[in-house]
């Protein structure tokens, strides 16, 4: 049985990821902010530092998956928690175990979401993530960003990550590691319980046609066993993709992109 | 007729009411996008069209300006795409009766083209 190493399982699609993969018999390390087994805030330098180090020290032979999850939705918190934590939260998080997942022939897997094709991503903000990302510069930069245009950052965070994924699983690939990310479609979780009636509105004519008439929302299973087949050894074919797991959503605003 | 059903539901931004004039199994091609290079939209079935539109209505992203009714079949209108207006023809191609002018009559295909 394998190391699975996830990244706010504490609630919602990570807890539900964590429960299969442990009735699978696999030991897994929820790194979150509260309720983890190892807690730490992952917006933060330090925080991400002290994780990777506890993670060193417990499993020096090695983890078999990563699963970059933790992260916020736009709407009530700063920009700059959902920077830190959505971007620099997986993707630091995801460098620093890359040396663990390499012992292991292992494999990596970050949540993005299927906002990133919905056209609200600011593709400045996803290029400063991506080609100088320099946490300290951008959060100075969006300190003063009125956090009711969260949802434009969060798409933003999502698709940089998205985009991060493509670019470096070719050389994470040649070097035994496989790195994906699943783009979930609307979940009913903590985030979207908190959600302003305006926002509850937009989400709703965001459909999910596998739930068409019924619960707008896509329960966290749907999202968890996707995410515990990608991180498995049983997807060994899968790398540079982005999975979107939203019950046709994409499909339905997107037909025509079929690459 | 059918055609105004749709027109109205186009103008109302009502996509329960748009899937309405629709038969279960149609489809719905808007080859307008393009022309802006923008993805052009191929629809099938009653509940793509009520998802599509309810996504499109409230976002902006579709808006029927100006339509004038030209027949039983067919509306000549100015489509908006968030803020790009393209000049349009809408034309119904099937009906589930084949005239189009019933009471009752619902749309099996419908084609919106460049003007």
């Amino acid at each position: 049985m394998g190391i699975y190493v996830i990244t706010g399982a504490s609630s919602g699609i990570g807890a539900k990821t964590a429960e299969i993969l442990r009735e699978r018999g696999h030991e897994v390390v929820n790194i979150d902010l509260h309720d983890g087994d190892i807690n730490a805030n992952l917006a933060t330098k330090e925080g991400r530092a002290g994780a990777l180090a506890e993670l060193h020290e417990r499993y020096p032979d090695g983890i078999d998956a990563m699963i970059c999850n933790a992260g916020v939705s736009g709407g009530k918190v700063p920009i700059s928690l959902i920077i830190s934590l959505n971007y620099f939260g997986a993707t630091e998080m995801a460098r620093g175990a890359f040396d663990l997942l390499e012992k292991k022939g292992g494999s990596c897997v970050v949540t993005s979401s299927n906002s990133i094709a919905q056209g609200a991503a600011r593709m400045d903000v996803a290029g400063m993530l991506n080609n100088s990302p320099d946490e300290d510069r951008i959060l100075e930069l969006v300190k003063d960003v009125d956090p009711a245009i969260g949802h434009v950052y969060y798409a933003s965070t999502k698709y940089a990550l998205a985009r991060w994924v493509r670019r470096m699983s070719p050389d994470w690939g040649s070097r035994g590691v496989r790195l994906n990310a699943v783009a979930p479609g609307n979940v009913r979780t903590a985030m979207t319980a908190n959600m302003l009636p305006e926002q509850r509105a937009a989400m709703e004519a965001i459909p999910v046609p596998t739930h068409f008439g019924e619960e707008p929302l896509m329960d966290p299973i749907e999202i968890a066993n996707v995410m515990a087949f990608v991180a498995s050894h049983e997807a060994s074919g899968l790398n540079g993709v982005v999975l979107f797991v939203d019950g046709g959503t994409d499909a339905l605003l997107n037909s025509e992109k079929v690459y | 007729m059918v055609i105004n059903d749709f027109v109205a539901a186009m103008q109302a931004k009502d996509h329960k009411a748009l899937a309405a004039c629709f038969t279960e199994e149609c489809r719905l091609f808007d080859y307008c996008p393009s022309v802006v290079k923008r993805q052009n939209s191929f629809l099938y079935g009653r509940n793509a069209i009520e998802m599509f539109f309810h996504n499109k209505f409230t976002f902006g992203g579709f808006g029927m300006l100006d339509p004038r009714v030209v027949n039983e079949r067919t509306v000549n209108f100015y489509a908006d795409y968030n803020g790009t207006v393209i000049h349009a023809l809408a034309q119904v191609e099937n009906c589930n009766d084949g005239a189009c002018s019933l009471d009752n009559s619902l749309i099996q295909e419908l084609v919106i083209r460049p003007a």
